[in-house]
């Protein structure tokens, strides 16, 4: 029988082929999302790798993932900044970050919620982008920190690189440690 | 100062032990503001003091001036702790020197407007501006606070610049500083042990003369036998700032709490002291920041130089003491990190905007919360961790203020000369002219979460007066119900205080703990 993770991995790929906008998967590295890696980390989860996998290369756009490429930084590094960053969250927002990546990860939900595919691999980038701005415009307050949270996470967690400070021109404290 | 960390008075509990049977003259709680300059006073009176702290030791040497490892390091939930619906940041320390440690200097006396309204409608007594002039002094002299002489960067000259273009008030701020090489770096701790923080001046001198450091160890709750504490229980935090399930026993005569706003209400709640008004945790005020974004035509390197050394108090009482609120501007550093992550917007367009990272002004107004009865602050509760949060609801009295404070600063930032401005809004956009701007503004709805709003001046909630009926302690930082209990820190303020707090806290808790050394000697 298959592992819930290998059924993901193989969704990935399988779905992705058959998709006609551009698959998120096909802005980063496809190994990226091949290889997600089970207790790596405090926080994530397999399905949570998936999640911020799809939505972060959306988030951030093209130019920063180039500077990635350019500087050699994997992707798959914002998924350890992301996860460093939560396990020193409190315990209550730890618990609302999970809630919020449960809900998007749960078909149901997301069909209601996020009004829109059926997979987060087979989303295409428009899609993920129409989501994240149905969020952000939203009348209801819960989506919008939904958004949010989602949106500051990513961004913080690439500008905590040191390699993607060119793209913002910023050289650096001024005493090297 | 970096030896203090191989000094036998200082305890890590996340991996050290307690003295057994030790029981301390007095407890502090908090190295803050409020505890370490206690810390100081108490035990050159000869008590023997412990002072506890949940977060790690960390000094000049731990800085790396950078943020991926300032905020987990030396902030409460790691730079995220936020109001209950999200709508407010809320930035405080946690490490020893508490919010002394990451703050950003700038140091001014209780304005007299708020000293008076809290002697005439709170009922404080002992703090009239004459009254702690001396302990102004005091703690002036000593952390070295003075204005600041060197020429302002650029983003705060901005400031300057647009406020004398207007014929508006600016002045220069006075800091705690000795040696400062001007690096803007404050909130990521300063790495050459310029700022005069508690880090560096009062806990040290603490320790020297016999205090024990306790350090990643959050008190917990107290325990108390009718009207006295007897002692109080700690839990070991873990590397991840997390408070592990186990808890100690640190026994004492007398408990000063001084674990700052949020966190003082935080431990009394958690003790269920009682509380037949309702009032711990009540009135926390925020000092609500509000801020507009500028795009200049040369490099404002905002990163760089004394963070703040500019001001304006043109607006702060606007409409008297009590009428619509008022409000106080500055300007904040800008690092990458908290930068473009408040920027809120994503993909292209977000990095579009960071390309003129540099170019970046930006303007604040504080505005002074808790004058007018439709101010009441914020309630702190407890979660389903007994882990402090704060339920803070922005109402229209606050958004007034908050559509007037961006008017003032984009009018500001053009007359300074600002290529574009784009205040802190999701509906916001980039207004290239004066009119446009006010147009823009002008139609904004304020709402929670859509209107950016932030705080680094968390007051209140544990409120001195003279009577109980309005008030946690009394006018001495003493307890209403607990004999052996006082609260030193920015949680007795009952209103906030149309300034940054830190010298008020120090003097307040100097003029306090002097007292109370007193008493118990
Ligand atoms: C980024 C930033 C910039 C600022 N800039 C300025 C400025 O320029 N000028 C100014 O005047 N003010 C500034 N402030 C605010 C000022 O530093 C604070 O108002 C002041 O330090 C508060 O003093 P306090 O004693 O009340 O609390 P804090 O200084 O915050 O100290 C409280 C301490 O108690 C500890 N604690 C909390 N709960 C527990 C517990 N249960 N057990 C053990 N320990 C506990 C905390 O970890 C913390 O170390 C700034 C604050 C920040 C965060
Ligand atoms: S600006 Fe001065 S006080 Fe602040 S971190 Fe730099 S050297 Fe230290």
């Amino acid at each position: 029988m298959l592992t819930r993770r290998q059924l993901m991995i193989w969704s990935v790929s399988s779905l992705a082929a058959f998709s006609g906008g551009t698959a998120v998967y096909q802005l980063i590295q496809k190994e990226d999302f091949e290889s997600i890696e089970t207790d790596k980390y405090q926080f994530l989860t397999d399905s949570d790798q998936i999640l911020f996998l799809s939505i972060a290369p959306v988030v951030l756009g093209d130019t920063c993932l180039k500077l990635w490429t350019q500087q050699n930084v994997s992707f798959k590094t914002i998924l350890t900044l992301i996860d460093n960053a939560i396990v020193n969250f409190s315990k209550r927002s730890q618990q609302e970050v999970r809630e919020l990546l449960d809900i998007l990860w749960n078909r149901a939900a997301k069909l209601l919620v996020a009004r829109v595919w059926t997979s987060w691999t087979d989303a295409d980038a428009t899609t993920i982008n129409n989501f994240l701005q149905v969020w952000r415009e939203s009348w209801l307050v819960t989506l919008n920190q939904g958004y949010q949270a989602l949106q500051q996470l990513i961004i913080a967690a690439y500008y905590s690189k040191t390699e993607s400070w060119s793209l913002c021109d910023y050289p650096g404290p001024p005493i090297q440690r | 100062m970096t030896s203090l960390k191989l000094h036998k008075n200082h305890i890590d509990l996340s991996k050290d032990t307690l003295p057994i049977n030790k029981v301390f003259d007095v407890v502090i709680v908090g190295s803050g503001a409020g505890g370490g300059i206690a810390a100081e006073i108490l035990v050159q009176s000869g008590l023997s003091v412990a002072i506890v702290e949940e977060g790690a030791f960390k000094t000049a040497a731990d800085f790396t001036l950078n943020e991926a490892q300032a905020y987990p390091d030396l902030y409460q939930e790691a730079m995220s702790r936020k109001t209950k619906d999200k709508g407010i940041t809320v930035m405080q320390g946690r490490t020893v020197g508490g919010s002394t440690t990451v703050n950003w200097t700038s140091s001014f006396r209780t304005p007299e407007k708020t000293l008076n309204h809290w002697s005439e409608v709170h009922g404080v007594s002992g703090f009239s501006s004459e009254e702690l002039a001396p302990w102004f002094k005091k703690v002036e002299q000593q952390l070295n606070i003075s204005p600041w002489p060197i020429p302002p960067n650029e983003n705060n000259s901005i400031l300057e610049k647009g406020a004398h273009k207007l014929g508006w008030s600016a002045a220069r701020i006075p800091r705690n500083v000795r040696g400062c090489a001007n690096l803007g770096y404050c909130g990521m701790g300063c790495p050459i042990d310029a700022k005069q923080s508690m880090l560096v001046t009062t806990i040290p001198a603490a320790v020297k003369a016999g205090a024990t450091l306790i350090t990643n160890a959050r008190c917990q709750k107290l325990i108390y036998r009718g009207e006295v504490v007897e002692h109080i229980l700690l839990s070991p935090v873990d590397k991840n700032h997390q408070a592990k399930n186990s808890l100690v026993k640190l026994a004492c005569n007398y408990v000063v709490l001084s674990a700052g706003a949020i966190g003082t209400p935080a431990i009394l709640m958690r003790s269920k002291v009682p509380d037949p008004r309702a009032l711990i945790g009540k009135r926390t005020f925020l000092h609500p920041v509000t801020s507009v974004l500028a795009d200049m035509p040369d490099k404002v390197n905002a990163f760089y130089g004394a963070p703040q050394s500019v001001y304006s108090d043109e607006f702060l009482w606007r409409d008297g003491v009590t009428g619509k609120i008022g409000y106080k501007l500055e300007v904040p550093p800008i690092h990458p990190v908290i930068g473009s992550s408040i920027i809120p917007v994503h993909g292209e367009p977000h990095s579009q905007m960071m390309k003129r990272f540099p170019y970046f002004h930006a303007s604040l107004a504080l505005l002074r919360d808790g004058f007018n009865e439709s101010s009441i602050g914020g309630q702190v509760e407890l979660d389903r961790f007994n882990e402090p949060l704060l339920d803070y609801k922005a109402n229209g009295y606050l958004w007034e203020g908050v559509k007037s404070a961006l008017l003032n600063m984009a009018e500001l930032q053009f007359a300074a000369g600002a290529k574009r401005i784009r205040p802190f809004h999701m509906d916001a956009q980039w207004a290239t002219t004066w009119p446009a701007a006010k147009t823009m503004i002008e139609s904004l709805k304020h709402q929670v979460v859509r209107t950016s709003l932030f705080s680094a001046h968390v007051m209140g909630g544990c409120a001195f007066g003279d009577s109980p009926d309005n008030s946690v302690v009394d006018s001495t930082g003493k307890s209403h119900f607990f004999n052996n209990l006082s609260v030193l820190d920015g949680s007795l303020f009952p209103t906030s205080l149309g300034v940054n707090p830190q010298l008020t806290i120090y003097a307040i808790s100097a003029k306090l703990a002097s007292g109370l050394s007193e008493r118990l000697k």
